[in-house]
């Protein structure tokens, strides 16, 4: 923290302590400012340093994919089974001993250590991360980068900001701000990195987070274009929307995608729990008997699913696979995937929904096609949007699969079928699988972690909610006092409340005891003070603006001093829409 | 007040100094490492981007290779190897695709090349192979557009050979769909469109006589021999083709000219032999009113004896018990009544001359129904019966 790691202590005496509890209160008024400038900056170096961590992480993999899978990996090669199964006796061995925190996708870890450990992920899990990840999918496990990418960025946002000696409150920000790099880097996609870690990891758009976010992201990328180029991990076919009625179409890939996302969510939610409550030797064992599995589907015909797929899905794009190759692909890499993930193997989910997605979606174009030849668009738009549709129903991330279609495919054109074939997959999954699957994977490891389903659809009460008519009296400020007292309101004294209306369009909330004391101040109508108005006779405070659609709860610390809160309208100054009391408040939250 | 002051902002210069310090010392290691990081991560990329080239390449060549031995299925096994390292080769695509054809692989090649022509739609390669393709798959519609987009497509090399290839390819594919007339479009189109050359007339020659249509066969034919008076292939064929139309004498010219010129094959010689022996008798007994009157009228003679001839054997041969065909008893009082027709009445009436072409016509088809396949001259006057001599 600031407050140790500068000015510390170093005479003795009366004197010196005088002057160091000045020198702090110094300190503490420079320090947020110095922080909020810290801030933006640092986070374009965690951009920056995250973005270079995950180009040696990707090309990390690509060397190991080669030296252990071979430059061509092919049915009935030996490699294929003994690769993942020696890669996975090397990963239970160091997992078990030396990185105990790199199990898992990283997705759910990052949001561990926002919610639990104040942002804390350490040096040691992020080496761990990158090693044991690049070595598992380079040997053919059936998973990918991305999520690892966005831990790792996580912790190199973490490792620098505790370096640098930052408040708690900062600390816990700079982790959501490095998976934002990480993952952008990763996907070379900033929007859609952003839009997950808002949608997924915080949960909420925060203005005072969003532009670190931003600028980390767009930093990372710039970074990983410097290597890449601007283009995706896949080349992008030509996409459009043929024919309206091609939409019928994208609807059934909506509904294959859903029932896809519940059948793979089926698998890995039986299989996870059940592999992690066997015995420890046996969990040793689990990393190299999946992997001799995993290896068996590419040793028997089928070495697209292993590692992460991306030059397959780049195949599917362009209409490379017949149908029953491209479902026979599908089938397996959920197979594949599930094994792999759940045996605890560091690895993420992303890239193997997109493949299993893409597949989908591939095979859908090509059936369309062989039915309909003349209404049928490009198989790679069908592709394209199946990995939405895995995206929004597996991952449940409907803002970001949207927006990542778009991003990816940089066409706006299909808009349309993204968005009709993503919330028929959502809301299929959804139904069926209430329990989104990092939910269920925190659910599984004895975690609470917020719920960003749930909080996204959290409506929050507004004062609307609680409004009442105004039924309690009002009064003039500006009448003078004699005139209030002479023209008494039979319902002014017998209202606990009075509303005094000020000239400024401001109002007063007055008790029957405060009116009565104001008022017995004057006998008759030639005393002194009888002709001053009202409001010179009250306090000098106001009761606060209110709105209608302010949160409910901002109203409550006023109760304190209020009785009942005026409510205003917005658009004519002084103009009541109602008021609310604590009893009305408190029955609304009861509700 | 002033002695007070002066600690206050010494003391807050002091402190601003060493967070300034402090936060500068930050800012330059992080910049050391990501320098460093980045030289290693340029490392780390440079290298494997040199191994995806080599690799490639390695797999490419690989690919080629066996596609040249004729191992498709290998080769397009390589050749996704060599596109997974270098996937914006255009070179590779088109080669897979081709392997993918060649291996059989009619679903995955046309894929394939769909995907390439959703990103040239005016390639004339990419659409001649879908052409081939969709032929291969039945697809005749979509074979038929995209061969005509082959046609008038973009070519790399010779523009205007390659497309009267394809002009070609697709008559020939026409007229494998019995689709004749657009088959004689598209050939006609091509020999306007084609240069002076003797082989592509020979083709040509070829294609037309294979949709029946022989005018314009003989004609390609014939170019071909104002370039090559003595090609043996040219030579032959025109003059099948003018025996087939009934220019009999043309015909025997042909075949002479085809002997004359020396052919060296035994088996070829003896049927363009057989052929102009044909040809001569077709020509001698030909009885078509194109013809002299006093030709005709000999002609006519020679053939009513033959033709008699015929009938009179196969009467025999049916026997005096048996009950003969209608058509057999109504050739009888015709033969009867055109016992007495002469050479000199025959040359001046030339109603007399087609009725007695009729009967000698009528009695070889019936004879050959009733007594089974004629030969020699008979054979040869049932020819020019069946052919309805076509010069009429």
């Amino acid at each position: 923290m600031i407050e140790h790691g500068i000015g510390t202590p170093t005479g003795s005496g009366a004197q010196t302590s005088v002057a160091d509890a000045e020198l702090q209160g110094l300190e503490s008024n420079i320090a947020p400012a110095r922080e909020g400038r810290l801030f933006l900056l640092l986070s374009i170096f965690i951009g920056i340093i995250s973005g270079l961590l995950v180009v040696a992480f990707r090309m990390a993999i690509e060397w190991l994919s080669v030296l252990l899978q071979g430059s061509a990996p092919a049915p009935g090669q030996l490699r294929l089974m003994i690769a993942p199964a020696c890669a996975g006796i090397v990963i239970a061995v160091l997992t078990r001993y030396v990185f105990p925190e790199v199990r898992g996708s990283g997705v759910n870890q990052t949001k561990a250590a926002l919610y639990i450990h104040n942002g804390y992920i350490s040096f040691r899990t992020m080496v761990g991360k990158f090693l044991l990840a690049s070595l598992a999918i380079g040997s053919g496990f059936s998973l990918g980068p991305e999520d690892p990418s966005l831990q790792i960025g996580a912790g190199v946002a973490s490792t620098i900001s505790r370096r640098v000696g930052l408040s708690r409150e900062r600390l816990r920000l700079f982790a959501p701000i490095g998976a934002a790099a990480g993952l952008a880097a990763a996907f070379n996609a900033p929007i859609s990195a952003i839009l997950f870690v808002i949608e997924e990891v915080i949960g909420q758009w925060s203005a005072g987070v969003l532009g670190s976010i931003v600028l980390s992201a767009v930093s990372a990328v710039i970074v990983a274009r410097q290597f890449w180029g601007s283009q995706p991990m896949f080349r992008i076919p030509a996409v459009d929307l043929h024919d309206p009625r091609e939409l019928l179409a994208y609807a059934v890939l909506g509904v294959v995608g859903g029932a896809a996302s519940l059948l793979f969510a089926k698998a890995l939610g039986y299989l996870r729990p059940v592999l992690r409550n066997q015995p420890q030797w046996s969990q040793m064992m689990q990393p190299a008997l999946a992997g001799i599995l995993v290896g068996a589907i590419g040793y028997f015909g089928l070495p697209q699913v292993l590692g992460a797929g991306y030059g397959t899905i780049d195949l599917a794009m362009h209409g490379q696979f017949a149908l029953k190759m491209l479902l026979l692909l599908a089938l397996f890499k959920i197979v594949a995937t599930t094994l792999s993930f759940s045996s605890g193997t560091p690895g993420g989910m992303f890239a193997p929904t997109l493949f299993v997605g893409a597949m989908l979606g591939a095979a859908v174009g090509s059936a369309e096609r062989l039915l309909l030849p003349h209404l049928t668009g490009s198989i790679g738009s069908y592709a394209l949007v199946g990995m939405g549709v895995l995206f929004a129903a597996f991952l449940r991330a409907p803002f970001t699969s949207v927006f990542m279609v778009l991003e990816v495919s940089g066409n706006y054109s299909i808009i349309l079928p993204v968005i009709l074939a993503n919330t028929i997959a959502y809301l299929i999954s959804r139904s069926l699988q209430p329990v989104p699957i990092f939910e269920l994977f925190t659910h599984q490891d004895g975690l609470y972690l917020p719920s960003m389903e749930e909080q996204r659809e959290e409506s929050d009460l507004r004062v609307e909610d609680a409004l009442q008519p105004v039924d309690v009296p009002i009064l003039r400020g500006a009448d003078t006092l004699w005139y209030t007292k002479q023209t008494p309101d039979p319902r002014v004294l017998a209202s606990p409340v009075v509303l005094i209306e000020c000239t400024d369009s401001t109002w007063y909330v007055a008790s029957r005891d405060e009116l009565a004391q104001i008022l017995s101040k004057i006998q008759a109508e030639n005393e002194p003070g009888a002709d001053s108005s009202l409001q010179d006779h009250l306090s000098v405070e106001r009761a606060p603006l209110i709105f209608p659609d302010q949160p409910l709860s901002n109203a409550l610390s006023h109760f304190r001093r209020w009785p009942i809160l005026p409510v205003s309208n917005r658009a004519k100054r002084g103009v009541l829409e109602g008021t609310i009391s604590m009893e009305q408040v408190l029955k609304r939250y009861q509700q | 007040m002033s002695t007070k002051a002066k600690p206050r902002s010494s003391i807050l210069s002091q402190s601003a100094r060493k967070l300034f310090l402090r936060d500068t010392l930050v800012f330059a290691t992080l910049t050391c490492i990501t320098l460093v990081l980045y030289g290693f991560t340029l490392l780390l990329f440079r290298s494997f981007e040199s191994h995806r080239a080599s690799l490639a390449v390695y797999w490419s060549d690989r690919g080629q290779d066996e596609m040249s031995h004729g191992q498709p299925n290998q080769a397009a096994t390589s050749l996704r190897n060599a596109i997974s390292y270098a996937p914006d080769d255009r070179r590779y695509e088109l080669l897979l695709a081709q392997a993918l054809s060649e291996a059989g692989q009619t679903d995955q090649a046309i894929n394939y090349f769909l995907n390439l022509w959703e990103s040239q739609p005016g390639d004339g390669f990419i659409n001649l192979e879908l052409g081939r393709l969709s032929s291969k798959k039945g697809l005749t519609q979509q074979a038929i557009n995209y061969y005509r987009a082959a046609i008038f497509g973009d070519w790399q090399g010779d523009g205007p050979t390659r497309r009267r290839n394809v002009r070609l390819e697709l008559a020939d594919y026409l007229t494998s769909i019995h689709n004749l007339a657009a088959a004689r479009t598209e050939l006609l189109i091509a020999s306007g469109n084609a240069e002076n050359d003797a082989m592509i007339n020979l083709s040509l020659g070829g294609k037309f006589a294979a949709i029946g249509d022989i005018p314009n066969a003989l004609n390609s034919y014939k170019k071909v021999l104002v370039d090559k008076p003595h090609d043996l292939s040219a030579l032959e064929a025109a003059g099948r083709l003018s025996l087939q139309s009934g220019d009999y004498a043309a015909a025997h010219g042909f075949f002479v000219e085809a002997l004359e010129a020396g052919i060296e094959d035994a088996n070829l010689r003896g049927r363009v032999l057989a052929a102009n022996e044909e040809a001569e008798r077709l020509e001698d007994l030909a009885f078509s009113p194109n013809m002299p009157d006093y030709k005709r009228a000999e002609h006519l003679m020679m053939g009513k004896a033959i033709a008699e001839a015929r009938y009179n054997s196969c009467t025999m041969q049916l026997g005096e018990t048996a009950q003969p065909p209608v058509d057999m008893l109504d050739l009888k009082p015709r033969w009867r009544a055109a016992e007495n027709i002469r050479t000199r009445a025959l040359k001046e009436d030339d109603g007399l001359q087609e009725s007695l072409s009729s009967l000698i016509r009528d009695t070889e088809v019936v004879a050959s129904k009733v007594c089974g396949p004629p030969s020699g001259d008979d054979a040869i006057l049932l020819r020019l019966a069946e052919s309805r001599e076509p010069n009429q």
